[in-house]
């Protein structure tokens, strides 16, 4: 369960670096093209760190 | 639960918070460290000796990056100015420091029962304060007490106008009369490069939760060899422990996230040309507006802006909602930062916003002007 609790970490970390986006966009948050592709990979990094998540919580 | 989402939801340009606002780098070590004692895991029985986290570097970099010989953590920078003036000075003792001082300043001098002697600043509209002013104002006080003044105190830049003082020729000054010279980098360190002994500081204070980007409450005392024995001179008893700090100072994540925000600060003091580039561009379209003028000098050297704004004071004389029109005008457009029912004139800070953002703010204020003049 160690792995656990460095995928919440993780996560954690992929939220703030996405905290950063709104931060510099505020307040239209207004997405270039190069913000948007960072958003969809933290958004999908994140959901594959969630799903091995849930994966060792059945296992 | 209480909840903050001022610098996602909005512009924040608010003076005391710009240099303060973290990165995500600052923020996940911010979680790692949020426990009470969190740096205390492998204690070396005083802060600035732990090898895990590195705080035994961080304090020998900051030495490095503010050009002194050593340094230790405070709570701030009030924290590190009333450090040094209880070090040096005894009660009817003086201090000779500038009228744009801050508030702490004076209260710090209070606590240890000193006599402040103020520089005055030229006053309305540049309220600079003149490296001569120091000159007569230690002459004055050797001729009516027929000693210096203990301690000279510099606010390098104050929080009122933004104006960066020439430290360097006050500093000189104060060696000539052997006065030990205290510089308050609140304003200035972590923005903008501070080098210590070459501007002559004997003493260096600065805030980190005001200027470096993170959390705090922390600050920076930094001297050189001639005061380090005396600054930090050890308890009778407890060997390792400074006595001025009463031991160990900030902790947790005040001290472990400076220590992930140094190599940013580093890298952003090269950028403080453009900080004023675009201090400078806010200044010269608010001004253009008509009616609005920067106070403090000119041209500005700093992001924190001071306007007098007659033209909003008009406005808020027929407008419904007073003086308070400008403030939810601004926070209709994401804006905060602002004291309400400030029209008058007010405070503002363009530190770390991008390019777009300022330009944002500028177009915020000209539509509001544009909506409700003439």
């Amino acid at each position: 369960m160690k792995e656990n609790v460095d995928r919440t970490f993780a996560i954690i970390e992929l939220m703030e670096d996405l905290r950063d986006i709104w931060r510099e966009t505020s307040p239209t948050h207004t997405l270039s093209p190069e913000q948007k592709e960072k958003v969809l990979s933290i958004i999908l990094d994140a959901n594959k760190i969630l799903k091995r998540m849930e994966e060792a919580i059945y296992d | 639960m209480i909840e903050r989402k001022r610098e996602e939801y909005y512009i924040n340009v608010n003076p005391l918070q710009t240099g303060g606002r973290t990165n995500s780098e600052v923020r996940k070590v911010a979680l790692q460290y949020v426990d009470g004692y969190s740096v205390c895991d492998y204690c070396k029985g005083m802060l600035h000796l732990i090898e895990k986290p590195p705080i035994c570097d961080l304090t020998r970099e900051l030495s490095r990056f503010l050009d002194m010989d050593e340094s230790r953590i405070t709570l701030g920078a009030r924290e590190g100015k009333f450090a040094v003036i209880h070090t040096l000075l005894q009660p009817g003792d003086t201090i000779v420091c500038d009228s744009n001082r801050h508030y702490t300043t004076y209260v710090a001098a209070e606590r240890v029962g000193a006599k402040i002697y103020e520089v005055e600043s030229t006053g309305y509209p540049s309220y600079e304060i003149r490296p001569e002013g120091y000159r007569e104002m230690i002459e004055k006080i050797r001729s009516e007490t027929n000693k210096p003044p203990k301690l000279a105190i510099l606010t390098h830049v104050d929080g009122e106008y933004g104006n960066l003082t020439p430290a360097k020729e006050i500093g000189e000054i104060c060696k000539e009369y052997d006065v030990p010279f205290l510089l308050n980098a609140a304003y200035t360190a972590g923005r903008m490069e501070v080098k210590g002994k070459e501007l002559g500081a004997d003493f260096l204070v600065c805030s980190c939760h005001k200027g470096f980007g993170v959390p705090g409450a922390i600050g920076i005392l930094a001297t050189t060899n001639r005061w380090v024995n005396e600054l930090f001179r050890k308890s009778q008893v407890y060997k390792k422990k400074d006595v001025e700090l009463l031991g160990c100072t900030a902790r947790s994540l005040a001290v472990a996230t400076l220590i992930a925000a140094l190599p940013y600060v580093k890298e952003r003091v090269k950028k403080w040309d453009e900080e004023v580039e675009k201090a400078r561009w806010f200044v010269d379209r608010m001004e253009g507006l008509g009616n609005i003028t920067q106070l403090g000098v000119r041209p500005t050297q700093h992001d924190l802006l001071r306007f007098e704004t007659p033209l909003l004071r008009e406005i808020g004389k027929h407008h419904r909602k007073k003086g308070y029109f400008l403030y939810y005008e601004l926070e209709k457009r994401g804006i905060i930062g602002l004291k309400p029912g400030q029209t008058d004139w007010f405070k503002l800070s363009t530190y770390g916003l991008t390019w777009d953002q300022v330009k944002y703010l500028y177009e915020a204020f000209e539509e509001i002007v544009k909506k409700f003049s003439g």
